[in-house]
This record gives structure tokens, sequence and C-alpha cells, in this order.
């Protein structure tokens, strides 16, 4: 509880932050495109098996209610709305949380963050914010293209293990929402691409005690990143919910 | 850093811990300390986590199922068979992961910097069964005992899921799982758990061994350590759901 | 900014400071004069980090006040503390150098910082071009006997001895009024040692800054500084001159004593006051 306290005021700090002074706009293109060409390869093959997985899970439930036809479209709405952001996030944390978190935290330990801030120079202005746009952008990038590749692996696995052939997949998509659908799933990555930074940064930024201290704060920032994104999982899909019986009007 | 070196450590390390444990000492109250350590100390947090994931599921199946086939009668069968054949087990082997996993590299990787596992070395003991061995049981009986409690804890979460909102009683939503869900997916899933338990605690402490060059060494190894893991956890998820299917 | 020459550079008023319910400092006063290097010494854990943190306001006293130049820190905003921060220029133990900057930036760091730069504009300066910053960066860099030929490697490809220099140097850059060393030989084989040393004498003697330097290290003490002060179980064990911390009959004292003396017989350096 204190923990999520002091992420609270490290969010406000870096809201302020941003607020308050301009960005340097091609620094902060340049970090995204980094972080997202260094976890590119890993978010393809994480997404590709976990669309896989998920169809021979739900070709094998379907195919008992001779609903096979439904399977692209269960699919791609669960991977697309639930499944893909939560699994792709959580690799996220692993990839960019924990690497962040080892950057700050080592320059941390070895007084670089000192020196900044009595240099006259503003570290969380400086380090942090930078890397906190270019973690978001690139991670909404990567998860977009992760679910996306997701669709890909899953329309293999349906051909290949359950006999639906990909135009079959493809027009059963409508069917469960269509744009909505993406909607929330962009939805959730935003949510969680901003967890992702802020809190990499904020283990990283307050990591003390020498090597020992910067493994403390990579694996905290692990374990609190999967752990705020499970309960931000739950809190958007209520909202996602709630957005789709206003607009639907209650199906 | 590189991937084919990396693979020659990981099978040496293992040859190396499963050679230890048939003829190595077992240290007892090292895997104790282990299992309390890493195993007690994460329940809470895959407690809390597989809570709200159990939640959620009901939630979204239920809008599935209403999409598809236009009824919700199907919700126990069709929420039960995922939660126990995937995501009772993903999550929290995830969380292991990021937990135990990391924890155990930037152990071992502050070890091997600061030379204390050529001290262990030095003092006659050999470091894999001193320090691998007792994190790989303990991996694997822990992963196995936080599995089952997550699998409890998100089908009850999702059973209250389905009491709350959707108008089941719970003996109706019991007695219509027994039907989809048996022995069988029980087993499939302890498999499963008991090889992410295997590997990432192999993994998490092969990074460690490699760990060199002070802070910045400590922290690139667990970070490494995490991504690997992570990658080995939804690969071997992959292969064993293959199997499964297979023998469905 | 102009305070006179006689008031202290850094004086301590009765300050104490604990962590929790242990006490680090308990009531030490001392001065500082403009100009002299004293060391600060004591065992490890003993508060000598702990008052170089006081002197630049990253700590504040439980009790007691601390003053800059007159100032009482306790009575300035953050602004005015800033303010502080930039006439004392921190030394860390480490060489704390951003490792993706060049040396050029690194040592230019400082003279780009917005607080700087707002500083300036505050007495009437004009900006610095590109072009005052790099003479700068050359004539500090000269200060700590670095030529221009390593302006454009990274950190980690010069020698652990010259990122030290270069850290110096960037702590040197925007021209603070006193220097704070935290424990700078501290790791350092003995001859690269004798080589800071020299040059922490030769920045005081030619720059005219005051220098505190955070030691555990009495030999070093005995080369160059002007006055000593020993702290022990967090309070002032000793406070004078070399000659003074000589005659002192506490064992402490005797102990580094004896030890410091046995480093110079053994390495045949002779003690220059």
């Amino acid at each position: 509880m204190k923990a999520l306290g002091l992420l609270v005021i490290f969010y406000r700090d870096i809201f302020r932050s941003i607020l308050r002074s301009k960005q340097n706009k091609r620094q902060i293109f340049q970090q995204t495109v980094e972080v997202y060409t260094r976890s590119f390869s890993t978010v393809v093959f994480a997404g590709i098996f976990v669309g896989a997985i998920l169809t021979l899970q739900f070709q094998l439930v379907l195919a008992d209610y001779e609903a096979l036809s439904m399977l692209g479209g269960i699919t791609t709405s669960a991977c697309v709305r639930e499944v893909g952001p939560l699994i792709i996030s959580f690799l996220l944390a692993g990839k960019i949380g924990a690497f962040t978190a080892a950057e700050l935290g080592t320059m941390r330990v070895t007084e670089q963050i000192d020196a900044i801030e009595c240099l006259g120079t503003d570290p969380l202005e400086y380090l942090v914010v930078p890397r906190f746009i270019a973690i978001v952008n690139a991670s909404i990038l990567l998860l977009v293209v992760g679910l996306l590749v997701s669709l890909a692996g899953s329309m293999l696995v349906a051909l290949l293990v359950a006999g639906v052939n990909p135009l079959q997949y493809i027009t059963s998509i409508p069917r469960f929402g269509g744009f909505s659908v993406f909607a929330a799933g962009m939805f959730k990555s935003m949510v969680y691409g901003t967890i992702v930074a802020g809190v990499a940064c904020h283990q990283g930024f307050t990591a003390s005690g020498g090597a020992k201290g910067v493994g403390k704060a990579v694996t905290w920032a692990a374990i609190y990143t999967n752990l705020y994104i499970v309960l931000a999982n739950f809190v958007t899909s209520q909202l996602i919910d709630l957005m789709n019986q206003i607009f639907a009007g209650g199906h | 850093m590189s991937t084919p070196s990396f693979a020659r450590d990981l099978i040496q390390m293992s040859s190396e811990t499963v050679t230890w444990g048939f003829k190595g000492k077992w240290r007892r109250e090292e895997i104790v300390h282990h299992l309390v350590h890493h195993g007690i100390g994460s329940i809470p947090i895959i407690a809390i986590s597989t809570a709200f994931a159990g939640l959620v599921v009901t939630q979204e199946i239920a809008y599935h199922m209403d999409h598809a086939l236009h009824t919700t009668t199907m919700i126990p069968g069709f929420t039960g068979q995922f939660i126990m054949r995937e995501l009772g087990i993903a999550v929290p082997a995830l969380l292991i992961v990021s937990k135990v996993g990391a924890s155990m590299t930037a152990e071992i990787g502050g070890m091997k910097v600061t030379e204390q596992i050529d001290a262990l070395k030095l003092l006659g003991i050999n470091p894999v069964g001193y320090l691998v061995f007792p994190r790989l049981i303990a991996g694997i009986i822990g992963s196995v005992s936080l599995t089952l409690i997550a699998l409890a804890v998100t089908l009850f979460c999702a059973i209250l899921m389905a009491v709350v909102k959707f108008n089941f009683s719970w003996l109706e939503y019991v007695n219509n799982l027994r039907h989809f869900v048996g022995l069988k997916d029980l087993a499939c899933a302890l498999v499963k758990a008991l090889s992410y338990g295997a590997v990432t605690p192999l993994i998490a402490c092969t990074y460690g061994f490699r760990c060199q060059g002070g802070a910045q060494g400590v922290g690139s190894a667990t970070t490494n350590s995490v991504v690997s893991a992570t990658i080995a956890v939804i690969l071997l998820d992959f292969v064993l759901t293959y199997l499964f299917t297979l023998m469905a | 900014m102009s305070a006179s020459a006689n008031t202290p550079a850094i004086r301590f008023d009765s300050v104490s400071k604990a962590f929790g319910s242990k006490k680090i400092l308990s009531e030490v006063s001392f001065e500082i004069a403009r100009g002299e290097i004293v060391f600060v010494l004591g065992k490890s854990g003993m508060g000598k980090s702990v008052t170089l943190k006081h002197i630049i306001g990253v700590m504040k006293p439980d009790a007691g006040r601390v003053f800059v130049e007159g100032k009482d820190l306790s009575t300035l905003d953050s602004r005015g503390l800033s303010g502080v921060r930039r006439r004392c220029g921190m030394v860390f133990q480490q060489p704390a150098l951003l490792d993706s900057l060049t040396v050029y930036e690194n040592v230019a760091f400082g003279l780009k910082s917005p607080e700087f730069r707002t500083a300036r504009a505050a007495s009437g300066q004009k900006e610095l071009t590109e072009n005052e910053i790099q003479t700068r960066v050359v004539e500090v860099l000269e200060l700590v006997k670095l030529d221009s030929s390593i302006l454009n490697l990274n950190p980690p490809q010069i020698s652990y001895g010259m990122q030290k220099r270069v850290s110096l140097a960037r702590t040197l850059a925007p021209g603070p009024s006193h220097l704070l060393f935290d424990e700078p030989t501290t790791g350092l084989d003995p001859i690269t040692t004798q080589a800071v040393n020299k040059l922490i004498r030769e920045l005081s003697d030619k720059l005219k800054v005051t220098s505190v330097v955070v030691s555990h290290d009495m030999a070093c003490a005995l080369q160059i500084a002007d006055r000593v002060l020993v702290l022990d179980q967090a309070r002032i064990l000793v406070w004078g001159t070399i000659p003074e911390i000589r005659q002192s009959k506490e064992p402490l004292i005797q102990d580094f004593l004896s030890e410091a003396l046995e480093f110079e017989s053994q390495s045949g350096q002779e003690v220059h006051r």
C-alpha cells in the first residue's frame, strides 16, 4: 500500500514535470525507436505463440459444441481484448521495465543521478521524463504489433489443427464487435504501457545499495508491474463493459 | 548475451544440477529456506493477481458466450476449462517468473560479482549443489503448490462473479463444472506447473552464474533472466498444450 | 553574493542528526575558513558523509544550524539552496560520469544546466556561447592535467584514474568556491592516491577554493590538510592543525597516526608539513 502511494506521487511528479518543461521531441523520438527495436523480435515471437495457444484451447472447447465457425471471432476477441494485452505486457515488464529499472538503478548507485542534481539539472526532467514518454509510446506500438501478430499465429493454428481456413476465420471476426474490440485492446494497451513505464522508472530512480540494490530494483519493477497490470486489467474491463453497455444500449 | 553460448551454459547447468540430485547431498534446510523465502513469500501477490483474473474471466467469457451462442448457460463449463487448462496456470507462472526468477538471478548475480561464488569453490563446496540444486527443488515444489492455490483462487472468484452477476447458484455452477473439468485437466495443470517450476530456477541461476561487472552486470543479468524465462514459459505452454490436445 | 572575507565558508552550530535511535551527529560545532583544506576523518559510519550532505542541504539537521558563507540553510527556499549548491562543488567517491555522453559533454554538463543559465541571467550575464563553453572545458581539463585529445571519447574508454579527473573537472567547470570531496582516494592504488592528493593541494593553492575532504586516510590528511576534524561516537574527538593532531593523546588518534606513519615509512614518502 505504501509502495502504491509512493508510486502515485512519482506519477504526479512526472506529469507535473511534463507540463512544466518543453520536451526535446527528437530525443524522445530516438528513444522510442530504440526501445521499440530492442523489444520488437521478442514481442513478435511471444505474440505468435499467445495466439496459437489460445486457438488450441478454444478449438478444443468449440469442437465440443460443433461451433468451430466461431473460432476466428472468439479467439480474436479474447486475444485482443484480454489475453493478448495481458501476456504481452507481462513480457514488456521484463523486456522494457526491468531494463529501464536496471539502467536507472545503475545510474543511481554509481552516484550519476546525484551528480546531475549537484550540477544544477533536475534528474527527473533530464533522465526520467524522456524515458517515460518513450516507453509509453513504444509499449503501445509494441502491444499493437503483438496483437496483430497473435492473430497471425492464431490463424495458422486454426488452419493446421482445426481446419478452419483463413477466410472463414476472418469473416467470423466482425460478429464479435469488430471495431469496439480493437478500441478496447488499444485502451488496455495504453493503460498497461503507462504502468510499465512508471513502475520501472520509479524502481530504478529510487534504487539504493550497490549491485544488490540494482538487482532488487529490477526484481521489484517486474513484480509490481505485473501486479498492477492484473489489477488494471480488472478495472479497465469493468470500464469497457460499462462503455459497451452505454453505446450498445445494453445489447 | 549471445544465445548459443547461453544455451550451452544452460544445458551444462541443468545436467550438473540433475547429476547432483542423484549423487550429491540434498541440503534439506536450504530447500526449506528457499521454499519459505520464494514460495510462501509469493502467496499474497499470486492470490491477489489470480483473484482479479478470475473475476475478469467470467465476465469476458460471458460476453463471448452471449455473442456466439446467445446464451450464458455455458459459462461454468467454458470458464472452468479455460481456467484449468490455461489462465489459472499461465498467470501464476508468469508472476513466479518475474518474482522468483528475477530475485534468484539478482541474489546469485550479486554473489558472483562480489566473488562469493569463487570463495565457495575455494572452500571446496560445489556451488551448483549448494546454490542451484536447492533452488531447483524448491522451485518445483513451490510452483506446483502455488499453481494449486492459484487454480483454487481463480475458480472461486470466477464462481463468485457468476453467482453475483449472472445469477448462478453455487451448487448449479459446481455441478455444471464437473461435467467439463476432470482429474485429467488437473493432471495436465500440474505437469505444466512442474515444468515451469523447473525451468525458471535453472534459467535464473544460469544468468546469475554468467553475471559479471558490478551493478550494471547484475541489472542486465536480471533483465535477461526475466525475459528468457517468460519466453520459455510461453513456448513450453504452447508445446504442452499441443501435446495435451493430441491426447484429448 | 558577496559575504565579507571574514565570514567562515562553512559553519556548523551545534548540529544534531539521528537515524531512528542511532545518533550520527550530536551537537557538533565547527567553522571552516575560506581557502583552507580540511579533512574530516573517522571510522566507517561515524557521520562523515552525513556532514557533507548537510553542507549541500540534501539533509536537514534535527537540531542546530548549518551556515554556508554566512547564510543559514534552514532559512533558504529551494532557489536559495540551489544557489548554495552551485557555490559548493561535490566530488563523488565514484567518477559518476554519464556513460552515454562524451568527456566533453560530461564536463560541459554543469555549464549547460538550466540552473546555471538562470543564475547567469539573474546576475545580468549573457549566456555562454558554444565557443566559450569549449574554452572553459579545455581550461578545467588542463587544471586536472588532462589534455583535450580525450574530449570525444566516452568515459568507459578511458582509465579509472582519468575518469576521476574528468569528474573533478566537471565539478570545477561552473566555478565553485568550495569543493567537497567524498572519499576521493578510497579504492585507489598508492600512486594514484598520491596524484589525487597533489591535485587537491594544487587546486586549493591556484583557485583559492575551500576544500572539505571526507576520508579515513590519516596519511593523506597529514600530507595536505591545513586542519583535521576527527569524528567519533557522534562527537568531535579532535579538531585542529596537523601539529595539534600529532600531539593528541586520544587512543584512536594514536592508532590512526601510527598506521599513517607505518604507511609513510613503507612507501618512503616524506611528510610535507
